[in-house]
């Protein structure tokens, strides 16, 4: 008699990288039907800022959890999560791991958010899937972490961790004979060769390799600026053009009240265009130089400062006068004549996060 | 986050609905292509300048 059970409908966590990648494939080959999710915190999106920059041309500009979907022939959603992520960063229960990266807490969202997903825009989804691999972060992925992530996320045994399976106690869809248990991995450690080895054996010849994971709170120098922003403005807070452009420019506060983001090069310059309505900006009209944002509150003196600073930083530093726009959010501007600073009039301490 | 508005937009709009999406994101080259692959949409056209990025897509359903 034909099975006429429709295949088992699992959501897989996709970050972008190679675990997760491999835990929706292994999932998939047992003949469930996988769709993806990523989670758009504002700290992640790697992929978009290599591609604002220059510099970083030899990375592919794309966001690998679309590309990883793309190359799986799967769906994903991309969830905005940005307002209830703030809780997990300002106040995290168990606490930070690598600088500002609360990485147990993180998990422990992504995957309450993924089992949200039962019942997301008419979808219903039978049980959860991640790339975790016991012992492959300090923090997050350890043995006696895995069941407290199951529990605090709600997935309880709806969670399957393919590439680590074997390792921890049967779950739902083990018991329920929608994946069978010996066709999962048991691997442990930090040791990236089992799924390198595992990759080539599924045919998987292209996977991306993150420098240092996909989430900014890992880096110290985001880390500071971050930082940065909660001391000046005395609360630990953040909106989500705060965090994106932590990630883009030379940070430079020469006054308590407020910063300068300066682009370090033209695709910067491009991206920061799109914050002109929300921020005053500055750029030189005599010469060639870079757009910059102000972020804070400023007087007149403040805005010379700043144009002189930003004035360092074009092709004309070196000229005695340059003639520098300033626009503000709503539209009006005005030109400034200034003397370009000098190197030495920038103390070090004025460089957020370097 | 452009594709974050592609999204949204398509997500409450019928099929066969075009619309433009605005970015200053070199990304959008890589991503919206891919996205429109994954969910059965279609890129109309794509324009740049040196100030953004239009790109223009034809909603369908996967």
């Amino acid at each position: 008699m034909p099975n006429i059970n429709p295949p088992a409908r699992a959501v897989a966590l996709i970050s972008g990288g190679l675990d997760s990648m491999l835990a929706a494939k292994v999932v998939m080959d047992q003949g469930v039907n996988v769709e993806g999710v990523n989670f758009y915190t504002g700290f992640c999106v790697e992929g978009h800022t290599h591609a604002i920059r220059k510099r970083h041309q030899v990375r592919p500009k794309r966001n690998n959890a679309l590309w990883v979907a793309n190359q799986l022939g799967i769906k994903l959603h991309v969830v905005d999560v940005v307002e209830d992520y703030k809780d997990v960063v300002l106040n995290p229960k168990h606490g930070y791991g690598k600088n500002l990266n609360p990485c147990l807490d993180c998990k422990i969202f992504m995957v309450g958010k993924a089992m949200d997903l039962i019942g997301f825009h008419g979808e219903s989804f039978d049980f959860a899937v991640t790339g975790e691999v016991i012992g492959q972060r300090p923090k997050s992925q350890r043995k006696e972490t895995m069941p407290i992530i199951a529990q605090e996320s709600g997935a309880e045994d709806r969670l399957l961790r393919p590439l680590c399976a074997r390792n921890l106690p049967e779950t739902l869809p083990e018991r329920m004979g929608w994946v069978k248990r010996e066709s999962l991995y048991g691997f442990s450690g930090r040791s990236r060769k089992p799924q390198m080895e595992l990759a080539k054996q599924l045919g998987i010849r292209d996977y991306s390799q993150p420098a240092g994971g996909c989430c900014f709170l890992t880096d110290e120098q985001y880390s500071k600026k971050l930082q940065d922003l909660w001391n000046t403005r005395k609360e630990r807070d953040y909106e989500l053009d705060d965090v994106v452009l932590l990630k883009i420019g030379r940070h430079i506060r020469p006054q308590p009240s407020f910063k300068l983001v300066i682009a370090r090069e033209e695709g910067e310059s491009r991206f920061l265009q799109g914050f002109r309505s929300r921020f005053t900006s500055l750029r030189e009209v005599s010469h060639n130089g870079p757009l910059a944002l102000i972020d804070g509150k400023t007087d007149q003196s403040d805005i010379r400062l700043a144009a002189g600073i930003v004035a360092r930083y074009g092709r004309s530093r070196n000229s005695p006068i340059v003639t520098m726009e300033i626009r503000h959010t709503d539209g009006t501007g005005e030109q400034l004549e200034v003397q370009p600073l000098q190197p030495y009039q920038i103390p070090d301490s004025w460089h957020v996060g370097a | 986050m452009p594709l974050i508005l592609a999204q949204e937009y398509a997500r409450n709009a019928e099929e066969g609905t075009e619309f433009a999406l605005v970015a200053t994101d070199p990304g959008v080259h890589e991503d919206i292509p891919a996205w429109c692959r994954m969910h059965g949409h279609r890129i109309v056209s794509t324009d740049e300048n040196e100030h953004e990025i239009r790109i223009r897509i034809r909603l369908f359903q996967a």
